[in-house]
């Protein structure tokens, strides 16, 4: 399907395999600078990747100019503002970030802060807003989710005034990207399982959006693929490099297709989910993800269907009636999540995340307004999302 | 001999007179609309209640106009012209006027224009659903027969809602409602 009008872009150089991180000293003089500030937190250095990142900056011209690692989860405005002053102060010349994307997005908010010489990150809320040349901004993401790598967008909260602001311009993608099985095979299985169903979120709701085009069509459909088939490997045998590499690949490429496409419902809800009761971003998809699709099942049967292609294999979608794909498809990843399940104890209902059934009114309040609603095919309105809730609730 | 800068002609911008004075009509028709649903809508002054107590919104066409201003201070929802704002909560910005145009005309619908790019938000994105909402609601009570092309869905039709677009296009219409 060619939509009768499209845009695409995305301009970040990926490097990725095995040792690839020997690549970044070159990678960053390319780019002329050789003291960057090293964004993270205490996860990934008691995980010790930034000894790894040590190690292969050794020797090279490059020398990390401060280190920052009190980056809490799911960012904050807080941080964001004492990076950007340990960068003044230390007389850093770029930015690398190192972690999942709660590391990631506050790079891109220091970024902002930085590059438009502000004090208040707030008056950029908002699509496009920034007009100011970007540092150069490196991202090792050690997640195998997110994809904010290569997105246009971040979330950073702000807990003053208990709200999450969101950003978004082009101007925010990162200069390069380096993806390396060593720096996700520290991660624990629930981790691994939870972010890797983020971007497995990322890649089919992108394919649901009505924003979708041929090329994030694609993307979507390669990294659905890669996940299903090495997810539950990289969960169970941490120390897979090859499953590892596949889903950080996967992660990427679904990022790339849902940076341009957008996601929906199910973002809409899951950062509602995130916000008022604190579940993990990759947990909450998890869990709302097969409501999602048959919320939207009315509207993008086709597309529902054809995903059973890469979510099942040619074998399954070929053996699936025609009429029959789309149930299939969502079944399909209701199996998916309850073998992670088994892997690694990804909760699959609400309540086992620890949700209270009386957040559940504030919560479908919250996902109404959220952002990801205005791709959703189908308008979202507050008994649609209780809907969803309830039948989210309990297993 | 022709000069150079005839043979080299430049090609300046122009302007779209008639599509930028149907659009400032329509934009000052919505105004007064989303004035006249605060008061007569229970959905509409629902959503609005929800937004801070002071609160302005705005819906632009770049370079330069036209522009609708709304202002919720007070306990009301007035309709302020073209009034520029320096500090509005919430902007949405069309980036041409023929894409507002068509947008206006029922040629081409409000999530179309967002999936094509055609139009951006500044500002606090929380207040954009409820706004757009709002929005739907006001174009129903306006117009009986194209919202369905506007809308993802549509509110059903009341009785209401007639009695509704009656006193807009009788009263409303005019900024009599306040
Ligand atoms: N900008 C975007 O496009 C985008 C997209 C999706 C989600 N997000 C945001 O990203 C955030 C979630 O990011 P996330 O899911 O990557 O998790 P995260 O960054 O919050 O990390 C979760 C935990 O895992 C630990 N960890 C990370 N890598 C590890 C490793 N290799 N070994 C051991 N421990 C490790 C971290 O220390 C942290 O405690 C949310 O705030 C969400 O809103 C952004
Ligand atoms: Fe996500």
């Amino acid at each position: 399907m060619i939509p009768r009008y499209f845009e695409y872009y995305n301009s970040v150089r990926v490097v990725a395999g095995k040792h690839a991180l020997g690549r970044l000293p070159e990678e960053l003089l390319r780019l002329g600078v050789s003291r960057p500030i090293l964004i993270t937190d205490k996860g990934v250095v008691n995980a010790g990747l930034i000894d790894i990142v040590k190690e292969h900056i050794e020797g090279s011209g490059v020398t990390i100019g401060a280190t920052y690692d009190d980056t809490p989860v799911d960012s904050s405005i807080h941080a964001v503002n004492a990076v950007a002053d340990i960068y003044r102060e230390t007389g850093c010349d770029s930015i690398i970030a190192v972690g999942g994307g709660s590391v990631i997005d506050t790079a891109k908010g220091v970024n902002i802060v930085l590059s438009e010489n502000t004090d208040d990150l707030m008056k950029f809320r908002g699509n496009n807003r920034v007009r100011a040349v970007m540092k150069p901004f490196a991202v090792i993401p050690t997640t195998g989710g997110t994809g904010s790598e290569v997105t246009t967008a971040a979330v950073i909260s702000n807990p003053d005034e208990n709200i999450k602001m969101q950003f978004t311009t082009p101007l925010m993608l990162p200069d390069f990207t380096i993806l390396d099985p060593a720096m996700t095979r520290t991660m624990p299985p629930g981790i691994t399982a939870a972010t890797g169903m983020d971007a497995l979120t990322h890649a089919i709701e992108s394919y649901m959006s009505i924003q979708r085009n041929p090329v994030s069509d694609e993307f979507a459909f390669t990294a659905i693929r890669l996940i299903m088939e090495n997810l539950p490997v990289a969960v169970s045998d941490g120390a897979n490099e090859d499953a590892r590499l596949a889903i950080a690949n996967a992660a990427m490429i679904a990022g790339v297709a849902f940076s341009n496409a957008m996601v929906g419902v199910v973002h809409a809800v899951a950062h509602a989910v995130g916000g008022v009761c604190h579940v993990p971003h990759g947990i909450a998809n998890a869990i709302i993800l097969p409501h999602g699709m048959e919320f939207n099942l009315p509207k993008v049967r086709d597309a529902v269907a054809g995903m059973l292609l890469p979510l099942a294999g040619p074998d399954v979608y070929a053996s699936t009636p025609k009429k029959r794909r789309a149930e299939k498809a969502i079944e399909t990843v209701r199996e998916f999540a309850k073998e992670l399940n088994r892997l690694s104890g990804l909760p699959l209902c609400l309540e086992d995340a620890g949700v209270r059934r009386e957040q559940l009114d504030r919560v479908a309040r919250v996902a109404i307004n959220d952002g990801a609603s205005h791709f959703n095919p189908i308008e979202i309105e507050y008994k649609d999302a209780i809907g969803i809730l309830v039948r989210a609730y309990g297993a | 001999m022709t000069s150079r800068r005839q043979r080299y002609y430049q090609i300046k911008p122009g302007r779209k007179h008639v599509k930028t004075a149907i659009v400032r009509l329509v934009m000052l028709t919505l105004g007064h609309a989303f004035q006249t649903a605060y008061r007569i809508d229970p959905e509409v002054k629902k959503e609005v209640d929800s937004w801070p107590p002071t609160f302005h919104v705005v819906l632009e066409v770049e370079p330069d106009g036209p522009r609708m201003t709304l202002i919720k201070r007070n306990g009301a929802l007035q309709y302020l012209g073209e009034k520029e704002l320096y500090n509005a909560d919430v902007v949405i910005v069309m980036k041409s006027i023929e894409f507002m145009f068509r947008m206006t005309m029922g040629m081409m619908s409000m999530p179309r224009i967002v999936a094509e790019n055609r139009q951006y938000m500044k500002g606090d994105l929380v207040l954009a659903g409820s706004i757009i909402r709002c929005m739907n609601r006001v174009q129903t009570m306006m117009i009986p027969v194209v919202t369905g092309l506007y809308i993802k869905k549509v509110p059903p039709l009341s009785l209401r809602m007639i009695k509704n677009r009656i006193i807009f296009w009788t009263c409303g219409v005019w900024g009599l409602v306040k």
